[in-house]
């Protein structure tokens, strides 16, 4: 994901250093924050897009020290993203395994009744 | 991700041609499990599990679900916020693979600024929270 492509022969050697910029993880971690953590894992998502976005463009303004901090947090909010996402997915498999949502249903209906008493 | 990016290689004209393919069929797919299964027959919002309080993606799945079978009045209602969200995405989505503007300059600013969609998202959770918009809520 971060190992930059080959650059083509054909074409003039590049004196910009490659610094990983992480868009493709950002985004592909934030459409599954999506299914699997809700929106929750969503926010940390859009802050790494946001970061990712900023790395090529600092790089093309001349910001090299810039470039690379805004790569740094595009990868620990990728990472923050990926957890949040692994937690959720955890949680689906287990729900799933648990009797799926006729069960959950059921659970719901009784944490409800419970309130009701209680009020 | 920048606005409107010229095309300067062909590696990055397949780019986006991977992406917005990729797209396409995960659309295509996703529409086709929520043209067979129900939404509860899948899994719900571990937020709204754990703390009963609408997350502001709850009632996405029962949205498309709705979306796909043509039922727009109760794709509203599910989730008002992705209803606006989802064309927007997807003309961004399309503008970026095409290399064309669609969306007019000032809005295009709004679109791509993820302080934005990070703030709407989190008022939207709040709000559907609250009796007086309930409206806002799934259900």
């Amino acid at each position: 994901m971060n190992v930059p492509p080959p650059i083509p022969p054909s074409s003039p050697p590049s004196l910009a250093p490659r610094i990983p910029n992480y868009m493709i993880w950002a985004i592909l971690i934030t459409i599954a924050s999506v299914l699997f953590c809700c929106i929750v894992g969503t926010i940390p998502g859009i802050v790494a897009i946001v970061f990712a976005a900023q790395v090529n463009t600092k790089l093309a303004a001349g910001d090299e020290a810039g470039a690379w901090v805004a790569s740094r947090r595009a990868k620990l909010w990728c990472w923050i993203t990926t957890g949040l996402t692994i937690l959720g997915l955890c949680w689906t498999i287990w729900f799933i395994s648990a009797g799926g949502m006729a069960h959950y249903q059921q659970m719901m209906q009784e944490l409800e009744n419970v309130q009701r008493v209680q009020q | 991700m920048n606005a409107i990016a010229p095309r300067t290689s062909s590696l990055a004209f397949d780019m986006r041609t991977a992406v917005v393919g990729a797209a396409a069929v995960l659309t295509l797919l996703g529409a086709a499990v929520l043209w067979v299964f129900q939404p509860e027959s899948l899994w719900p919002c571990v937020f709204h599990a754990i703390t009963g309080l609408h997350c502001p993606g709850c009632g996405l799945t029962r949205m498309l679900h709705a979306l796909v079978h043509g039922d727009v009045a109760r794709a509203w209602s599910m989730n008002p916020l992705a209803m606006i969200a989802l064309p927007l995405l997807a003309a961004m989505l399309a503008q970026w693979g095409l290399a064309r503007p669609m969306l007019p300059a000032w809005f295009d600013r709004y679109a791509h600024d993820g302080r934005v969609w990070i703030v709407a998202l989190l008022a939207f959770g709040v709000l559907r929270n609250l009796p007086m918009f309930a409206w806002m809520a799934p259900g």
